[in-house]
Order: structure tokens, then sequence, then C-alpha cells
């Protein structure tokens, strides 16, 4: 009676990520396609036969057809018939990304066939996925829907005795604003319908919502959210009442990670850079959120900029908040300004940069702080080129 | 420096060498007319102390005079507490010599140069003297210090002296400068439109922004297609629905099937509807032929009687009728009689109206003969009377010309009396009439006017004449008196008077005369008003009218001869009432009479009618009684097999017409199966339509999907990102640029005015002569550019090109005394020189002017070079002349 599956989610294929340049963009996309493999890796590990993929599939309904059907042939691939370990079965849910509705995408697949070892479940009926395990899903039919769409559960008729497994994606109900779609669903559901296990997609995060009502997150990271991504659930269910033996896969390939940095001068990078450095080649897979804040003399500006560009050649990626960094010119920097009206000149900046003047604006602020650097870099150009 | 004297040889206009000695070092003043060689003089020290001896340029050549030779210069002057003489000689024999007066060094040629150097400031000291000594016209130009060689050089020296920091350094200039530079790659020169690289990231991202609302757009459209075709394919799933369709296939059927029954029972009922109305139609065609039939036989009996009874009824009126007509002959009868004796009656009274009227006409014609006669004897007396005022010469013009004669005489008579002398008469008591006039003798106290020559006889004693004086006056009244007194008894005897009163008595006898000629002819009028003609005419006529109206033409006869018109009249207004009474007693006779004869004729006319219906219906019926009675049968016969076809059709059309619906429930039947046939047919149209759409959408969908529309959007997106952020720096570069700029300009503005605080200073007393209160405006070259008048905060100030030629030059020389009293408050002091300056002033301003130049030769040297004598006496100061310069004992 034992059963054992994955639970993934929330692959959105085909996403395309318009924060990043072309180059990227195309390598993340890349990356949504490829962790097919990896899950099917996961599913090998966990002597499991079947993925419950539980909603957003796609991306969207309008992805060029020959992304959909590339991912179904990738999907064809793990059928065991090329001498694999075994053969996986993956069975797709509509989610409100890829809703199930007349004319969608799920039409147009199942007008033109899927592979064998692909079941697409578009309507709400029980359906045995293998003998007395019955998955009773619930397809989303649009991108919001005022009821919930596990409802049916409750009264779906399965043998006694039957393993009863939900899949579904939603948001739960008191889960606050968790996920993106409109789509209610009743954390009592696995009691009322007596199922063994409730597989949950959107929101893009592990979470464990009870023993048997869990959100898989998607099994690559796509943003900076701190909720726990780049997993697989492998799920092995003894019995209809056993509590779910639940075991969270790493299956991501790419790292975004979010850090803040105080800054007082360029060595106060150092401690992010040692972080960076030894995360080892992997570095190559990370995205940086870096935030910085604190004042830093304009002496110091280059080089931070220097050891941040050094950074940003190492990571995939590195976005940089400098908003509440603040570059202060010291008396040094104003001494060398000298005496012939630009120090003067320079220190009504400071005093803006400062706040000295009640009604500076933060935009006057930052205003004045790039003419700071500006002067001081064209004030010690026009001394180079006068020296000898 | 001071200058103390100018000697020149061989130098320009001056042949002759010449001098100008005893300067005092503060105002020196040089006025001569024009020609005298101020303004070689001015040359001279230019040349001796900016040109090396030994210098060939074309403006020194220019200097030799026209018989040629070696201009030569001496100049003797004092800086530093020591005096020195500098000559130089140039062209042939070129040398220069500088002489320290209050010791003994003598220097030569480039030593001498040297020194001379050193003695006016060094490298760049010369610029203070460009500023200080100005030509002829130099006034006029505008002061631009850097347009001199070292003009601003020397001022920054000067400045130098008196402030710490002169300026925004060059450091700061070339930062400013680069500032604008790349504020200029950024912006247009207004500052308000973007360029260069900011321009083309604005413009890119414009683009990319219309590509992504485009692509957007694009995916948008894409979605609400999706949504389309999911509505469309459920819709057409319900359309497809097999259920659905038997449904509205069953649902036509059987409306059409009940709609056929109504139809056939419909139109059955029509037919035996149209059969019933022929039948009936039948029935009453028989039904009256035999109440036709019975009718006949009736009105064949009934004729008879009713014949009977006309011809009684006819023969009772036509007795009537002839009574009538006798009784109604009888009347008319007597009314003829009374038309007769009314038309007698009627020629009686004419006649008795034409004796009245004949009557009228003799008492007219009488009358008329007597004013006729009465109207001639007026006219006679008219006559006699007018021809009686004519004779009579009394007329009163001439009793009222005799009159004033008279009055003028006594008039005139008065006068000569009132002038004359009065001989008084006063007897001696024994003497008494022994004085006469003319033989009449005088009285006692009697006076007598001597207006005439008067002899008193004196009897017994002779004769005393006593002649009035010979006045022109006195003769001019007499001789008109004569006149008068002549016109007077003329006027009398033209009037057949022998004095005035018989004249006034005739004239009043003519008066009587006229008067009663008036009162004739005022009568004559009333007699005859259109005159004796027209009486007589009038006369005449009616003696005719009597005349002819004297022969009656019918005379009244009978009873009626001799009554009157107005009697005859009241007979036959009686005999008119009995007409009357006659003539309404007979008409209603005649009209009953007439209606009676009309009935008679009715009657006779209906007779005639009835005689000719029962001739017609009796040919028309059979003429036995038994042929009668089987015609009636027959006729019954046919009524009763028309009624009974009636009754058939009746029970048959009830039949039908239970079976058929009423119009309104057929009506609605014909809508349900049209309903049902337009269901179906829509059914299958929205089918065909829906999956022509869809086909169309999935269609538009795989072109869109292949497009990849949400990954166009994102990189879209990307690139808008990216170009925004590139926009932000821009907009934060030019933003920094303009702060620094605008700090820049500030600190410059800030540096200037400190800058110009010193020369601002100098000039403020100058300027207070003429323009109290007023400030000048300097550019960062120290040249001066508007002018602030008085102390009102608002008033704009006023640019100096724009100003008057005179305000300009007085300006420029203030500036001038600034800078030269600049020079000596920093210890290089120059003199200031001025050929022909202030031409423009006018008689205020160059008083002023003179103030000022006064003021400032308290500082330093001021020398002036003028040709307006006249103008600058005025002017303070040591007056200097050009005096023969003894070159020999010089040297």
């Amino acid at each position: 009676m034992a059963f054992a599956f994955i639970h993934t989610a929330d692959w959105q294929i085909g996403k395309a990520f318009g924060r990043f340049e072309a180059e990227k963009s195309a390598i993340l996309r890349r990356a949504r396609f490829d962790v097919i493999d990896r899950i099917a890796a996961a599913a090998r590990s966990a002597n499991a036969a079947h993925v419950l993929v539980a909603g957003d599939v796609f991306d969207s309904e309008t992805l060029p057809d020959s992304l959909v059907q590339k991912t179904l042939a990738r999907l064809a691939v793990h059928d065991g018939a090329a001498g694999t370990a075994g053969g996986l079965t993956w069975h797709l849910l509509p989610g409100n990304h890829d809703p199930a509705r007349p004319g969608g995408i799920w039409e147009r697949l199942r007008r033109g066939g899927v592979p064998a070892n692909v079941t697409l479940h578009l309507e709400a009926v029980p359906a045995e996925i293998a003998p007395d395990v019955y998955l009773l899903p619930a397809p989303l039919t649009a991108k919001a829907m005022s009821s919930d769409p596990t409802a049916w559960m409750d009264a779906a008729p399965t043998p006694p005795n039957a393993l009863r497994i939900g899949l579904a994606h939603g948001s739960i109900k008191g889960f606050g604003s968790l996920g993106e779609a409109a789509v209610p669903i009743d954390p009592a559901r696995p009691k009322s319908a007596a199922l063994a296990f409730l597989a949950l997609g959107d929101w893009h995060g592990k979470k464990c919502i009870g023993p048997a009502l869990w959100y898989s997150g998607t099994p690559e990271p796509d943003s900076f959210a701190e909720n726990d991504p780049g997993n697989v659930l492998a799920v092995r269910l003894a019995s209809p009442t056993a509590p779910a033996d639940v075991a969270a896969v790493p299956t991501g390939q790419f790292t975004w990670a979010n850090r803040r940095a105080a800054l007082a001068g360029a060595d106060d990078l150092a401690a992010l850079e040692t972080d960076i450095l030894r995360q080892g080649p992997s570095v190559a897979t990370y995205l940086l959120n870096l935030t910085l804040e604190g004042r830093v003399p304009l002496s110091a500006t280059a080089e931070i900029e220097l050891r941040l560009s050094r950074l940003r050649a190492l990571l995939f990626d590195l976005r940089i908040d400098r908003a509440k960094l603040v570059a202060m010119a010291s008396d040094a920097d104003l001494s060398d300004l000298g005496d012939d009206g630009l120090a003067a000149v320079a220190g009504r900046l400071k005093a803006r940069v400062d706040g000295a003047t009640e009604t500076t604006t933060a935009g006057e602020q930052r205003a004045a702080m790039r003419a700071l650097e500006k002067l001081v870099a064209l004030a010690a150009s026009s001394s180079g080129e006068r020296r000898p | 420096m001071k200058i103390t004297a100018i000697r020149l040889a061989e130098f320009g206009r001056f042949a002759e060498p010449v001098a100008v000695e005893q300067m005092s070092g503060g105002l020196d003043v040089l006025a001569g007319p024009n020609e005298l060689g101020k303004s070689t003089v001015l040359k001279a020290l230019q040349l001796a102390f900016f040109e090396k001896y030994g210098t060939l340029a074309k403006k020194v050549k220019d200097l030799r005079p026209y018989g040629g030779g070696s201009p030569t210069v001496e100049i003797d002057f004092e800086t530093g507490q020591r005096r020195y003489r500098l000559r130089k000689r140039y062209l042939a024999q070129a040398s220069a010599e500088l002489r320290d007066l209050s010791g003994s060094q003598l220097l030569r040629g480039p030593e001498a140069e040297a020194e001379l150097a050193r003695l006016m400031g060094g490298p760049g000291g010369a610029g203070r003297f460009g500023l200080a000594w100005v030509a002829q016209r130099g006034t006029l130009e505008p002061v631009a210090p850097d347009s001199l060689d070292d003009g601003l050089a020397s001022l920054h020296r000067a400045l130098s002296r008196e402030i710490e920091a002169v300026a925004t350094g060059g450091r700061a200039k070339a930062v400013h400068g680069e500032v604008r530079r790349l504020l200029g790659e950024l912006l247009s020169h207004a500052g308000t439109r973007p360029r260069g690289a900011y321009d083309a990231v604005l413009k890119a991202l414009k683009a990319k922004s219309a590509e992504h609302a485009k692509a957007q757009s694009d995916l948008a459209q894409a979605q609400a297609r999706l949504e389309r075709l999911a509505a469309l394919r459920t819709r057409e799933a319900e359309l497809a629905n097999a259920t659905a369709t038997a449904a509205r296939t069953a649902l036509l059927e059987t409306t059409r099937a009940t709609l056929d029954s109504a139809r056939t029972a419909r139109s059955r009922c029509d037919v035996l509807t149209e059969a019933l109305k022929a039948a009936e139609a039948d029935l009453r065609q028989k039904q009256r032929a035999e109440a036709d039939f019975s009718r006949a036989i009736a009105d064949c009996a009934q004729f008879a009687v009713e014949a009977a009874k006309i011809s009684a009824a006819r023969a009772t009126l036509e007795q009537l009728v002839t009574e009538r007509a006798q009784s109604t002959a009888a009347d008319q009868q007597r009314l003829d009689m009374l038309y007769v004796d009314r038309r007698s009656l009627g020629q009686n009274l004419a006649a008795a109206r034409a004796g009245e009227r004949q009557q009228v006409a003799a008492d007219r014609a009488a009358k008329l003969a007597q004013r006729d006669r009465a109207a001639r004897d007026l006219a006679a007396a008219c006559e006699g009377l007018a021809k009686t005022l004519a004779a009579s010469p009394a007329t009163p013009e001439r009793f009222k010309a005799a009159t004033r004669l008279a009055s003028d005489i006594r008039e005139c008579e008065a006068r000569l009396q009132a002038v004359a002398a009065i001989v008084s008469i006063d007897y001696l008591p024994d003497a008494v009439g022994r004085l006469s006039v003319g033989g009449r003798l005088l009285g006692q106290g009697e006076k007598l006017n001597a207006c005439e020559p008067l002899v008193i006889e004196i009897a017994g004693i002779g004769r005393l004449s006593i002649t009035p004086g010979g006045d022109a006056a006195l003769l001019e009244t007499r001789a008109r008196i004569a006149m008068l007194q002549a016109a007077f008894t003329q006027t009398l005897a033209e009037a057949g008077a022998g004095d005035l009163a018989v004249l006034e008595r005739a004239v009043d006898q003519r008066r009587e005369t006229e008067k009663a000629l008036a009162e004739a002819k005022t009568r004559l009028a009333a007699l005859a008003p259109e005159g004796l003609a027209a009486l007589a005419t009038a006369r005449q006529a009616a003696s005719e009218a009597a005349g002819i109206a004297t022969v009656p033409t019918v005379a009244a006869t009978g009873a009626d001869a001799g009554k009157s018109a107005a009697d005859i009249e009241a007979d036959v207004v009686a005999l008119d009432v009995r007409l009357a009474e006659a003539e309404h007693a007979l008409a209603p006779r005649e009209r009953d009479l007439a209606a009676d004869r009309e009935k008679l004729a009715g009657l006779t006319a209906a007779f005639d009618a009835l005689h000719r219906r029962q001739a017609e219906m009796t040919a028309r019926l059979p003429t036995s009684d038994d042929e009668r009675k089987a015609l009636a049968s027959a006729l019954a016969a046919a009524v009763a097999d028309a009624l009974s076809l009636v009754n058939r059709t009746v029970r048959e059309q009830s039949a039908w017409a239970e079976q058929a619906p009423d119009a309104a429930t057929y009506a609605a039947l014909q809508t349900a199966c049209t309903s049902a046939e337009a269901a179906c047919r829509a059914a299958a149209d929205d089918l065909e339509r829906l999956r022509t759409e869809a086909a169309h959408l999935e269609g538009a969908l795989a072109e869109a999907r292949n497009e990849d529309l949400e990954e166009r959007v994102a990189a879209l997106g990307q690139e808008i990102e990216h170009l925004e952020a590139e926009q932000q720096r821009f907009e934060e570069d030019v933003q920094a640029l303009q702060l620094l700029d605008s700090e820049l300009m500030g600190e410059e503005a800030r540096n200037r005015d400190q800058y110009h605080a010193p020369v601002l200073a100098r000039l403020g007393p100058y300027l207070d002569t003429i323009f109290p209160a007023s400030q000048i405006s300097f550019d960062a070259a120290l040249a001066p550019t508007a002018l602030k008048r008085g102390m009102e905060p608002n008033r704009a100030p006023e640019d100096l090109a724009r100003m008057s030629d005179g305000t300009q030059e007085q300006i420029a020389v203030m500036v001038r005394l600034a800078y030269a009293r600049l020079f000596a408050d920093t210890g290089a002091a120059v003199p200031l020189i001025l050929d022909d300056a202030l031409v423009y002033a006018d008689d205020q301003r160059i008083t002023a002017m003179f103030r000022a130049l006064e003021l400032a030769a308290i500082q330093h040297q001021v020398i002036v070079l003028t040709c307006r004598t006249m103008a600058f006496q005025q002017l303070k100061g040591r007056r200097l002349s050009l005096e023969p310069w003894a070159l020999a004992r010089a040297a």
C-alpha cells in the first residue's frame, strides 16, 4: 500500500526574466527547463514513479508551441523506455498561470496528444494512478476563482481504503497573502476529504501547512523572495491514515540571495567578498541583491566601485541599491581643492549633502553629493593636467 | 611717477626743438589751438617710455619731420623719490640715456632701457600707462583693460596688493570650464534641450517604450483572444450538445404539425363560410320571388279600390274649382273699377297743382318788376351824386393841404415875431392919437411887432421908419412865409374857396354827399346783388314764366272742379286705401283657387298612373286563377329547398370552426413555428460562425505564440529599465552639473564683487560729482558695463553702450581716474594724460569733471592736453606752454 511520489509545482516554464539583460534572461529561462531532469533524478532517488506537479507548469497560455512541445519531449525522455532506472509518470495540473480553459494551452496539448508517461488532469475527477491510489486533482479553469476548487474532494468517490491524494493550486485560507493565485483553498481539506496528502502549488517556497498539507515551492528559484525555494518534496505514504513522510530535495541551479552591507570605507566590503569567494565555482550561479548603506568618504568611492565591479564579474548577477549610501567629502578632500574658490563651493555642497540646509530635499542631497563627487574629480583632473 | 618736463627735437611737426618745462606733477594743463602739437607731445611720451631706441618701426619713422632727422625725446620724471632724465634718439645715431638726477648715475643704451623698464614696474608694468594715457578720441572708446598689453595684468597687480584672493583662480576656471563643457555635451546652449548621448537615450527610451507598449498591447490582445476563444468553445459546446439539438428539432416538428392542422381547419372553414353565404343569398332570392308574386296578386285587387276613390274625389274638387273661379272674377271686376276712379282723380290733382304754380310765377314776376324799377331809380340817384362829387373841387385832401400850409405860415410868422422888435405905444396925455401906421391910428398901449419894415407916422412931426435887421435866418423865414402863402392861396383857389372856413364847409358838404352815395349804393346792392342786368334778366324770365303758366294744360273736371290740390290729394289717399283693401281681399282667393286646381291635376295624374300599373301587373300575372295557384306552389317549394341547403352548410361550417384556431392563436402558432425554425437555423449558423471565429482566433494565437510576446515584453521591459536607469543617470548628472555650474558662478560673482571693490571705492568720489549715489558695474576684465543711477533698488542698470556719447566719455574718464588712483594708492602711480577729452560735456558736466580732475591731481599727476582754451579756463592747475628747447645746452 505504501506509495512514494515527488511533489513539485510552479515550474513556470517559459518565464521571461524581464529585469535581466537578454543573455542572462535566456540562461535563467533555460534553467527552468533543465530542472526537469533534476526532478526526475530526485524521483529516482526516492524510488518514486510518479511526479505530481501542482499547477503552473507553464508560465503563460501564450507560450510558443515549440517550447511546450519541447517540454513534453523532455518529460517523455523519462518514460523508462530508454533503459533508465525506472519510468516516471508526470501528472500535470493546470494552475492560475496556465488555467484549463476552452481553447487554452491544455486543450491544445490534449488535442495534439501527450507522451504516454504524461497525464493531464484537466477535470475534477478521481484518477487511479496506481492500484488503490487515487489522485483527486483540482485543476484551475480560470486565473482567479471565488470558490475552493478542492471542495469536490470531500465527496469524491473512491473505493474503500483507497489512498486519496489531493493535487491543487491556490492560496490557503488563513495563510494570508502567501501565493499569487486568487484561489482560496481550505486548509482543513485533507481531513474533510480524507486525503493522505494534499500537494499544493502557487507559493514558490517550501512550506508545511500541516502534516498532510504542503507547498513544495518552485524547483528552480526565480526571485529574491526569501521563502526557501529550489526544492521538490519526496513524499512517502505508508497508508491512507499514516502521517506522510516528507523530505525536501534541493533541485535549484541558481541561488538568489539578499545581502545588506554597512560601509564606512572600501574595506568594509571585505567580509562580503570573503563570503562570496567561499562559494567556489558555484558563485557563478549566484544572483546577489546587495543593499549598501552608510557614509563613506569621497576618496573611497572609487575604491568601492572598483571592488564592486570585481564582485560583479564573479557573480551571475549583482544588483546594488545605493540609496542609503552617502559619499562624504572629508576635510582632506576639501583641502585638496585649494583656496581659489573651489573649496568654498565644495563646502556649500557638503552642507547640502549633510542636510545642513533645512529646506534641502533628499533629491537635492543626492544632486549635491553627485555635484561634490564631480567637483572633486574635476579638480583632481585639473591638478593633474597642470602638473609638469 | 610724475613727469616734470618734456622736450622734443626733430620730432613730428616740430622741426625746431621745443620743450614743456616747469610741470607741477599735479594738475598740468597744456591748452592751445589745433596743430599746436599737443598730440605730438603725447606721442613723444609714449615713444620714449615704450619704444626702445633701436627700433626702426614705421610708427617711429612716421614721426620724422618733413625735412628729415632723428626724432629725439627728453623727459624729466620722478619716481620712487628720485628724479630721472630720460633721453632717446631714434633712427640715425640712435641712443638712449637715463640719468639719475638725484645722484650721478648715467646709463646708456640697453642698460638705460633695462633700468627704465624696471622703473616702470617691470614686465607688465606698461599696462598702467596704457590705461592712464588716453589719446585723442580715446575717451570715446569703451574702456577695456584686457584689450591692452598687460592692461588687465597691471590692474590685477594693483588689486592684489589690496585683496588676498584675486578673483576665482585658474583652477576654478578650468573646473568651471569643464563643467560647462560637460553640460554642453548633455544639454543645448539654452540649457533646455537634451543633446548628445542624453538625447540619444531619451529617444531610444521613447522608441522602446512605444515598442513595449505595442508588444504589451499585442500580448493583451492575445490574452483577450484567449478569453474569447474560451467563451467560443463554451458556447460551441452548448450549441453542439446532442440533447439540445434534438430538443430544438422536436420542437420544430411539433410546432409545424400543429400549424399544418390549424391551417387545414381554417382553410375548410373559410370555404364553407363562402358556401353558406351563397346558399343564404339563393334562399333570399327565392323568398323574394315568392313574396313578389303574392304582393302582385294583392296589388291587383287594391288597384281597383284605389281608382274608384280617386275618381270620386276628382269630381268633388272640379265643382269647387268652378265656384271659386266665378267669385274671384267678380272681385277682380270691382277692383278694376276702383283703378279707373284712381286714374281720374290723379288727373284732377295734376290740374289743380298746375294752377297753383301759375299763380306763384305771376307773383314773382310782379315783385321782380318792382325791384327792377327801384333799382334803376337808385342807380340814377347814385350817378347824380357821383357827378356832384366829381364836380366839387373842395376835396378833403386840399382841405388838409390848406390847413397844413396855414399852420406852417403861422409857425413861421411866430418865429418872425419872436425875433422882431416890439414897438409899444405910450402916448403922452396930450398926444393920444397922433401916431398912425398906414393911416391907422395907434391906440394907447398898443404894441406893434416890427417884423416887417414899419413906418409910424407922427402927426405933425413926421414918419418914424423901423426896418428889421437883415439876418439870413430871418430872410429865409420871410421867404418861406411868402412861399407858403402863395401855395396856400393857390390851394384855396383850386378848392374853389375864398378862405379856409369856406373850404372847410365845402368839404363837410362833400362828405354828406359821399355818405348819401354810399347809402344809395348799399340799397342798390341789396336790390340787385348781381347787378342791374341780372335783375332785368330775372325779371324778364319771371315775366316769361308767368306768361307761360297762364295757359293751363288740363283742367280739373267733375266733382273735383274748383277743388284745391290739397283736397284732391285727400281724396286720392282715401281711394288708395280702398284699392289696397280690395287687392288684399282678392289675393287669398286667387291662391286658394290655384291650390285647388293643382290638387285636381294631382288627382288626375294619380288616377292615370294607377291605371297604367294595373294594366302592367295584369299583363305579367297568369291570367287564370289556376295558373296563379300553380305558380304560387312552385315558388314555395323552391324556398324550402334553399332553406334546407343553408341549414346543412351551417352545420358543416360549425364543425370545422370548432377545429380551426382563432386568428390570434393561429398567429401565435405561426410565430412559434418561425421561432423554432429560427432557433434551429441560428444554432447552425452560430455553430458555423463560432467555429470560423475560433479558427481565426486559433490562427492569430498561434502566430502570437510563435512571436513569444511575453518574452518580447519582458525583454523590452528590461531594455526600458536599462534606458530609464541611463536616463536617470543623465538627469542626475545634469542636475549635479547644473548645481555645480550655479555654485561656481555664484562663487565667481562673489569673487568678482570682492575684486571690483577697490576700483569701485576709488571711482565713488569721482562718480558722485556727476552721478550722485550711483554705481558702475564691471565685467570680469574690469571694463565698465552699466550704470545704476541713484539709490532706488528697483531701478534697472543702464547699459553704457546705449548711453549718450557725452555720458560714455565722462564715465570712461572717471573709470581711468579710478584706475590711476588705484595705481597711485598701491605705490605704482602713473600720470593720467587726457588728450582733447571731454569734448561732449555740457557746461554743468564739464565743471563737475574739472572738480574730479582737480581731486585726482591731489593723488597723482594729471596732464590735460586741450585745444579748448576758453572752455578749460575754469580748470585749475598749472598752465604749460611750448617753449624753444636749447638742445645743445640740454645735451
